[in-house]
């Protein structure tokens, strides 16, 4: 190069400098001038502009050509979703979605506060309130009646209908495909169909209606439970009768569903034009042909039954438990829509379990990206990273693994078989019994019976000028306790209920929202199960096993409910120590689905540096992702009158924006997680980098620009390049040494 | 149309290497069709953030292998010593001699 070419090319890197600032190495600038600026060069300054264009673009071209790997491949994905969704409108559908979802919620928290003891509600609000106290606790399985008599006794049969168990059915794939409203509209039809043809059912055993409605207890978006006395039906009778249900329900879902895929299908065009719409639309497809057409698969729900066998919380939940067993037993192994309870059955699962594990004991699996996991480390549970993808459906295997991949589906599927996270464990039941199960259930005192005295009171409508004395009387008993328990949370009630949190907090004008995400409970929990059940499974004393298999089913979930009850404590003992005890006596916050504590803090209160240390503090002690999220005065128009549109829109829009810091978040771990993998780093040497990183600290943070990362000691707020570029040099500095 | 913001993309989806010609066409034709300005000023944000991240990327990429950057300047060489042939095709002969003098200068690089 001659010197004047020499000094052409270094002006064109200094004038890149300022531009991207103190970020861009000689280089890199050097490459984007070579990359860039080729029209600037003295030397092409004869040159059209059109072929100057065509030929940047070549070499752009070639550049692609040549670093295009998986891992710029994948990033060049997401980012293209990211436009494709905005495109779409998709952002502001989810946004449209989460506003009404939460308007409905502050609406009714609105109510709540508006009950009086004189005013009598109309019909839409007592409704409300009356679904919202149902709603409390595992519906009316462990209730009462007013007499105190249970719901679920002994000789009564529990039957659980469990929603299509299959991955391309399942209630997160549909939300996904066919959005959240779409899927929603399903769901509500899905449990309709299973109450009608239950009942209808019933009819030809002679049933009244009346007495079958008795026997419908509770139907949530996952599954359904109903009970029949064996005095009322045989056991087979119940048998053949649900699985009648199923098949009238399998039916008519494959109608409801059927136009709403074609419809989608046809709004896409067959000209997809984007990778995730054309994964979608492919996906759609299959639906189609494999599962909606005559001899497709189907809508395929499941049923187990099981029966209460004697007196007391623990037999009834025994019975639940068994019965949600069964279900799930039966969509494993497949042959009917459903069965009673056996534990030879649920053995059978096990033995599938162990079965499995042996045929893939020495085997690896290799994703699309080229990684290579070994799938049972040192002869232990499976790989806990395929595990967490697996379950969550995002394992994309080769195609020559295939076929190890739907063995690690079914395995997954199999353990899945004892899922039943309680708000109570076991041991509680059995020490306990009764007064326990009312405490733990939302933390109250009050007894089921007099749970249901208040329902009732609540289901005749208030008290009205024509209202008698005595229902005068419990109307004004039954408004405090109700204004006290449907303000604050089911599970745990030093914390507001959802729809309290989000009308208190669209109040605050000046607000620190503040999001605690709990890493990893689910794969956790699937973890913990699989061991147990390879352990047991490992017994070879028949009697010895059999009582290990009923200690599995009657402890499925509590080492969740526990880790999830010092999540809470933790949260609430960090607030006692930094806002004070009284604060801490009703906290505004969310608990969502138990592993994420969403919290707001008025800053004019609670000082910026003390919800730092707050942070800090629950940090120490719980292995969490933490979002922090300034909403300043200025961000919240302050002309919006408290409670109005406006302001729960801004409070919707901040709620958002923490999910897109908890992806920043997640990324992060998962960089870690990525180059650990790379760098072929020991557990142990990831362990050492792990403190240096200081993720345990990790918080992200907005104060109105882009999300940052901070880490505990470390002044500097990161970028994400540059977390991960600081993730990089800590964790390759880590394989030198070793 | 939104003329002055897809013209911006168009400029910046220019540099963006990641992308395949076919997904950059494909933003481009939906961007003209789309009215809402915001939509684009939000997309034009992710092409700038993407920009900067090729950067870090081609940074790293010539760290880890830097016969790269060779690679890229003989790729420039020839491309533009192709487009200068295809130039000087065109030009009369007197302003032959002044590509000549281009082209032995391209060599000396």
């Amino acid at each position: 190069m001659t010197t004047e070419d020499k000094q052409a090319l270094e002006q064109v890197v200094e004038r890149y400098r300022p531009t991207i600032g103190e970020k861009v190495s000689v280089p890199e600038a050097k490459a984007r001038a070579v990359v860039f600026e080729i029209p600037q060069r003295s030397w092409v300054e004869n040159l059209r502009p059109a072929e100057l264009q065509s030929l940047n673009a070549e070499l752009i071209n070639f550049l692609g050509q040549e670093i295009r790997d998986q891992e710029i491949r994948n990033e060049a994905e997401k980012l293209l979703a990211e436009i494709s969704e905005i495109l779409e409108g998709k952002e502001q559908e989810d946004f449209s979605e989460f506003y009404n979802r939460v308007n409905r919620m502050a609406e009714s928290a609105r109510v709540i506060d508006s009950i009086n003891e004189t005013r009598t509600l109309d019909a839409k609000e007592q409704a409300q309130v009356v679904r919202r106290l149902r709603e409390r606790d595992w519906g009316k399985l462990l209730g009462e009646n007013t007499e105190g008599i249970p719901n679920l006794a002994e000789g009564d049969q529990v039957i659980n209908v469990l929603s299509p168990t299959d991955e391309k059915l399942q209630v997160k794939f549909l939300n996904d495909l066919i959005g959240m409203s779409a899927n929603d509209n399903l769901i509500e039809k899905r449990r309709d169909f299973t109450v009608e043809y239950f009942k209808d059912g019933l009819k030809k055993f002679g049933i009244s209606e009346e007495d079958a409605k008795k026997m419908n207890l509770e139907q949530n978006y996952k599954m359904g439970f109903f009970k029949i006395s064996k005095d009322q039906l045989a056991p087979e009778k119940v048998n053949d009768l649900m699985n009648e249900v199923c098949e009238r329900v399998n039916q008519a879902m494959k109608e409801k569903l059927r136009p709403v895929i074609k419809q989608k299908i046809e709004e896409w065009g067959n000209k997809p034009d984007s990778n995730e719409k054309s994964k979608k639309l492919k996906a759609l497809k299959i639906l189609i042909e494999n599962y909606l057409g005559e001899n497709g698969k189907g809508y395929k729900i499941n049923f187990g039954i099981s029966a209460v066998e004697g007196e007391g919380y623990e037999n009834t939940v025994s019975a639940v438990s068994q019965a949600m067993e069964a279900a799930r037993t039966a969509s494993i192994l497949g042959e009917a829509y459903g069965e009673e309870f056996s534990d030879k059955r649920l053995e059978k699962v096990f033995g599938e379990i162990a079965a499995i594990r042996q045929k893939l004991i020495n085997e690896k699996v290799e994703d699309k990206n080229g990684q290579i996991f070994e799938l049972f480390p040192d002869g232990g549970g499976l790989n806990f990273k395929v595990l967490r993808d697996v379950r969550k459906g995002k394992f994309e295997a080769t195609d020559t693994d295939q076929e190890k991949l739907d063995n690690l589906k079914k395995y997954v599927k199999c353990i899945n078989v004892i899922d039943a996270v309680k708000p109570f464990v076991h041991e509680e039941i059995q020490s306990h019994g009764k007064e326990a199960v009312g405490r733990r259930f939302g933390g109250f005192e009050e007894t089921k019976s007099a749970e249901a005295e208040i329902i009732a009171t609540f289901e005749k409508g208030g008290s009205g000028e024509s209202a008698n004395d005595e229902d005068k009387e419990a109307w004004v008993k039954a408004v405090k306790e109700v204004k006290e328990m449907l303000s604050r949370d089911a599970k745990d009630r030093r914390f507001t209920s959802r729809e309290k949190f989000h009308k208190e907090a669209s109040q605050i004008k000046n607000c620190a929202y503040v999001f605690f995400d709990k890493i990893d409970v689910g794969p956790n929990q699937l973890a913990n199960a699989e061991h147990a059940i390879l352990d047991a499974m490992a017994i070879k004393d028949k009697s010895k096993r059999s009582k290990a298999i009923e200690k599995i089913k009657m402890t499925a979930g509590d080492e969740t409910t526990e880790e999830m009850r010092m999540f809470r404590e933790h949260t609430v003992q960090a607030y006692k120590e930094v806002f004070g005890k009284e604060e801490a006596d009703f906290i505004l916050g969310d608990i969502s689905g138990g592993d994420e504590i969403n919290l707001a803090l008025d800053l004019d209160r609670f000082p910026k540096e003390e919800v730092d240390l707050f942070i800090q503090k629950v940090q120490s002690k719980e292995n969490v992702r933490a979002v922090n999220l300034l909403v300043n005065s200025n961000e919240r128009n302050s002309d919006s009158e408290a409670g109005s549109d406006n302001r729960l829109k801004e409070h919707c829009m901040a709620f958002k924006k923490g999910e897109d810091g908890g992806d920043l978040a997640k990324a992060v771990l998962e960089k870690v997680e990525e180059l650990a993998f790379a760098l072929r780093l020991s557990e142990s040497d990831l362990k050492k980098k792990m403190k240096e990183l200081r993720l345990g600290s990790m918080v992200v943070v907005n104060n109105g620009e882009d999300f940052k990362i901070r880490l505990d000691g470390v002044s500097k707020l990161f970028s994400k390049d540059e977390a991960f570029a600081f993730i990089g040099a800590i964790l390759k500095g880590g394989k030198e040494k070793s | 149309m939104n003329y002055e913001l897809v013209l911006e993309i168009e400029s910046l989806l220019n540099k963006i290497f990641i992308f395949s010609e076919e997904d950059k066409n494909g933003i481009l034709n939906r961007l003209k069709n789309e009215p809402e300005a915001d939509k684009i000023s939000k997309i034009k944000k992710i092409l700038e953030e993407t920009i900067e991240y090729q950067g870090r990327l081609i940074e790293r990429k010539i760290s880890e292998n830097p016969s790269l950057l060779e690679k890229l300047e003989d790729k420039k060489k020839e491309l533009i010593r192709e487009a200068l042939n295809k130039y000087q095709a065109m030009l009369k002969e007197d302003d032959r001699s002044k590509i000549n003098t281009i082209l032995t200068r391209i060599d000396s690089l």
